[in-house]
């Protein structure tokens, strides 16, 4: 009977899963399948649940942004030159931004976003911004841990990496585009905090 | 939210990746949908594509009678901006090519310096090449569609524009140095690739400097023409073509348009590459100098304007939108004769106003480079045998 019920939850899922994807990039939020709630993520203090990782073209070098669940912010230097992560200084994020962030991750639903999903939608929306030269890629990284048991599709951990173009996120670019106005909505809080430390710190 | 004590965990390693778009001219492509190229270049009209034959003027460059353009400045490093804008604006509107540009370049496969900073004023010159003279990135590797994961291997920029690439599809030839005239693509690839590079028909050379006139005749996109110099790709002015034991003999030359300034690095002028493109685009749609029925040459130039006036182009200190970049030119194009057969070949214009950004959070050096001609890399012999 328990193996029953537990292969119609994972036939249930598996369903979602294939009707969220059926309804491929033209589909709205409405017809996503229902996912985690605020209330079932985990965050620990020294564990790193989102990675911002901006690749600049033209420098050569890397920037990343290790949000932790405190709240804390190392950001970090690299090139390809070297893969040793340089700290350049750790910012602190608000807990309502952390908040903020989380709830944009999981209303989004960006732990499932390809870049299929995001380009198949370049066809049909308006380009009201123009394209940026110089400015490279930016990959998001995403580990939130679930409460055991609180997910509808039984996972413990929400992982998902996805690589975007920072020219295509960019204020106006394509306007109509859930998914990038959601990334904007993070990197502001998060580079709003880097921001703020430089001021108080007084770093040139 | 619920939130757990602390657990140490360590940083998980950073990993690396790389994206350029670009070509010689501003967003030259020669790609369709099939191939995984978006619709809707240029911006106000979704169904076509800068073509690989296509010229991208100036946001002021009209048939009929141009103007400069203007630029604006905000003050900043310490009111330094304005006299780096002024400096890489006067090279633009001078167009002298020169040999011996660049300071500690390399090619860009060769890791740069980790420490040190980057110079402000080459970057102003590489971003005003774009937003102000509509040019492109004279090497390039890789286009989309990225894969999603893994993140796409490091891609080096030393080749010659190559669209249509998403993996290597280009080899170095027997001079072993990429983006020279010997590269040639595998015959049994399926996956041809698309040249955007302009080279000079006679001799393939990026770098040289001597007094013949740029225009169709002369300077092509088309690889119809290689034949000419014995090549089989278009050679760009990257340092391993210029510098290297079997390059051309130039050394130390880089095109201002390859990227700009690794850390360490000084870009203090135009090489022939840079100013052949400005010319080639002043020559007009017709492509040649002078010509009939109408001669539609210009000499368009760069004038500074105060940001109380109109201007065609803001330069400013101001987050970028990408944290990692130095700088950020941001400019929608337009295709010239929306509605009218193109006179003889495609032609597209910068819109205005375009935005220039100078990333704060980079460690800048703000010196402006004076001297050229090799006085800079080191190099007095020549310097002092032709300059009093």
């Amino acid at each position: 009977m328990g193996r029953a019920i537990g292969l119609t939850i994972i036939l249930l899922g598996a369903g979602l899963v294939a009707s969220y994807q059926l309804a491929g990039a033209a589909s709205d939020s409405q017809s996503r399948s229902a996912g985690p709630s605020p209330d079932s993520i985990l965050l620990e203090p020294d564990k790193e649940f989102l990675r911002v990782q901006y690749s600049g073209s033209s420098s050569g070098e890397f920037r990343t942004y290790s949000l932790l669940g405190d709240g804390r912010l190392p950001v970090f230097l690299s090139s390809y030159a070297s893969d040793t992560p340089r700290l350049l200084y750790t910012a602190q994020v608000p807990p309502e931004d952390v908040d903020a962030i989380v709830d944009v991750v999981l209303r989004s639903e960006l732990y499932k976003l390809d870049r299929e999903r995001v380009r198949s939608k370049h066809v049909t929306e308006p380009r009201l911004g123009p394209p940026i030269e110089d400015s490279g890629s930016v990959e998001f990284t995403i580990h939130l841990s679930l409460y055991p048991g609180t997910d509808p599709g039984g996972q413990d951990e929400l992982d998902h990496t996805f690589l975007l173009t920072v020219s295509d996120m960019s204020t106006n670019r394509y306007p109509s585009i859930e998914e990038y106005a959601a990334l904007r909505e993070i990197v502001k809080k998060i580079r709003a905090a880097e921001m703020r430390l430089r001021a108080e710190a007084v770093i040139p | 939210m619920n939130r757990l004590p602390t657990i140490v965990l360590g940083i998980a390693g950073v990993l690396s990746s790389n994206l350029v778009f670009a070509g010689t001219f501003l967003r030259t492509v020669k790609c369709s949908l099939a191939d995984g190229c978006e619709p809707g270049h240029p911006e106000d009209h979704p169904t076509f594509i800068i073509n690989d034959d296509g010229i991208v003027y100036p946001s002021t460059y009209n048939p009929n009678g141009s103007t400069n353009v203007r630029v604006c400045v905000d003050p900043d490093f310490g009111g330094r901006l304005p006299e780096m804008v002024e400096w890489a604006a006067a090279k633009w509107s001078a167009l002298v090519p020169t040999t011996e540009n660049c300071f500690s370049c390399e090619q860009y496969e060769v890791p740069p310096p980790t420490v040190g900073t980057f110079n402000a004023a080459s970057t102003v010159l590489h971003e005003l090449g774009h937003c102000a003279m509509g040019l492109g990135h004279t090497t390039i590797i890789i286009r989309p569609p990225l894969p999603l994961t893994p993140p796409p291997p490091r891609q080096y920029m030393s080749w010659t524009i190559s669209y249509g690439a998403s993996r290597q599809l280009m080899f170095d030839g027997a001079d072993e140095i990429r983006g020279s005239k010997d590269d040639f693509q595998d015959a049994g690839d399926p996956d041809v690739v698309t040249n955007t590079f302009w080279y000079r028909i006679a001799d393939n050379n990026p770098a040289i400097v001597d007094a013949t006139v740029i225009s169709s005749a002369t300077y092509t996109y088309s690889l119809s023409n290689l034949s000419t110099s014995g090549s089989t790709w278009p050679a760009n002015a990257n340092y391993g073509v210029t510098t290297y034991p079997l390059g051309l003999g130039y050394p130390g030359t880089v095109a201002t348009m390859e990227t700009p300034p690794r850390r360490g690095q000084v870009r203090f002028d135009l090489s022939a590459d840079d100013v052949n493109m400005v010319k080639m685009s002043r020559t007009g749609e017709n492509r040649v100098v002078g010509g009939s029925p109408t001669n539609d040459d210009h000499a368009i130039q760069i004038e500074i304007v105060p940001c109380t006036e109109s201007y065609d182009l803001r330069v400013l200190v101001l987050e970028t939108q990408d944290p990692s970049a130095l700088g950020e030119c941001s400019v929608a194009i337009h295709l010239l004769h929306l509605f009218d057969p193109p006179v003889s070949a495609q032609a597209y214009r910068l819109t205005s106003p375009a935005i220039v950004r100078i990333n704060p959070l980079q460690d800048w050096n703000p010196n402006i480079p004076v001297f050229w001609n090799g006085f800079e890399a080191g190099n007095t012999a020549r310097w002092s045998a032709t300059e009093p």
